[in-house]
């Protein structure tokens, strides 16, 4: 068996909430044999992947986790000094054109 | 001179009329008419609309607040710190179908560049952070980024998540007040 975990088990409480979904028929196949596989009634293993992805759009608006490796790139590249960029400089152009200016 | 044909306002529920605006995109449209108000409310986002001359909401971008950090525990760094560090994260962006073509969109972006520097002097961020939607257009979408300037941040797990430091956008806008 694949051994798979439910996140949402942590909370304390009674499961007082319904949602209706509907299944495409190879989608549910998936499901329930990707649940059979790890031990999980299908419920309990759409629940929990639902809740690891919910947590994952949170976390991903507010921060980026990287290897170590990109994360140097990345801080050597913010510190980098600018370079001229037109491209950027035409972008502040447009601004100005369909803004107006500060 | 001539009255800009759009400004750009601080998102409002109560002047700024989400039922119309349509970009094209319909989960971008959902989520500027269902999902912005609870993200707003609990002070994780803002989102700033441009307006017609007739006060009609023909674009948006939101802003939140973001981190950059390694996945390795600092306790583990052992050629230098590696502590999270500051940027400016522009989560979406769309203009309406109605005014799409003007540059509209690339007005915005400089918009919220803008921001982001203003941002950046009052508590720091050295990068704007975006990720490239994902649809048909995404091959133009990422080479108009790549054109800016714009570079994955770890493009062997995300290629979509790309940045700009700030000193870039610093410097062209301050040529640009240097021109003026």
């Amino acid at each position: 068996m694949i051994p798979a975990s439910d996140p949402t088990s942590a909370f304390n409480e009674p499961k007082s909430q319904r949602k209706d979904l509907r299944f495409k028929p190879s989608v549910i196949d998936a499901i329930e044999r990707a649940s059979s596989a790890v031990g999980m009634d299908s419920s309990t293993f759409i629940t929990s992947a639902a809740y690891r992805a919910a947590q994952e759009v949170e976390a991903a608006q507010h921060k980026t986790v990287v290897s170590s490796e990109a994360f140097d790139a990345f801080a050597a590249a913010v510190d980098r000094p600018a370079q001229a960029n037109p491209a950027l400089s035409a972008l502040f152009e447009k601004r100005s054109e369909l803004l107006g200016d500060d | 001179m001539t009255k800009p044909k759009f400004s750009v306002q601080k998102f409002d529920k109560a002047s700024h009329d989400r039922e119309a605006f349509s970009c094209g995109v319909p989960a971008m449209d959902r989520w500027f008419r269902e999902g912005i108000s609870d993200q707003i409310k609990a002070n994780r986002t803002r989102v700033w609309c441009a307006v017609d001359q007739t006060g009609k909401v023909v674009g948006f971008y939101a802003l939140s607040a973001h981190a950059v950090e390694p996945s390795s525990s600092p306790a583990l760094a052992t050629r230098r710190d590696r502590h999270p560090i500051p940027a400016v994260y522009l989560s979406a962006l769309a203009t309406d179908l109605l005014v799409q073509g003007q540059g509209l969109g690339s007005a915005l972006i400089a918009d919220a560049m803008t921001k982001a520097l203003e941002i950046s002097e009052i508590i720091g961020a050295a990068a704007l952070v975006l990720d490239v939607l994902h649809d048909d257009a995404y091959n133009e979408r990422m080479k108009f980024y790549t054109d800016l300037g714009f570079t994955p941040i770890d493009p062997d797990v995300n290629p979509n998540r790309v940045f700009l430091s700030i000193n870039e956008i610093s410097q062209s806008a301050a040529m640009r007040r240097k021109l003026k």
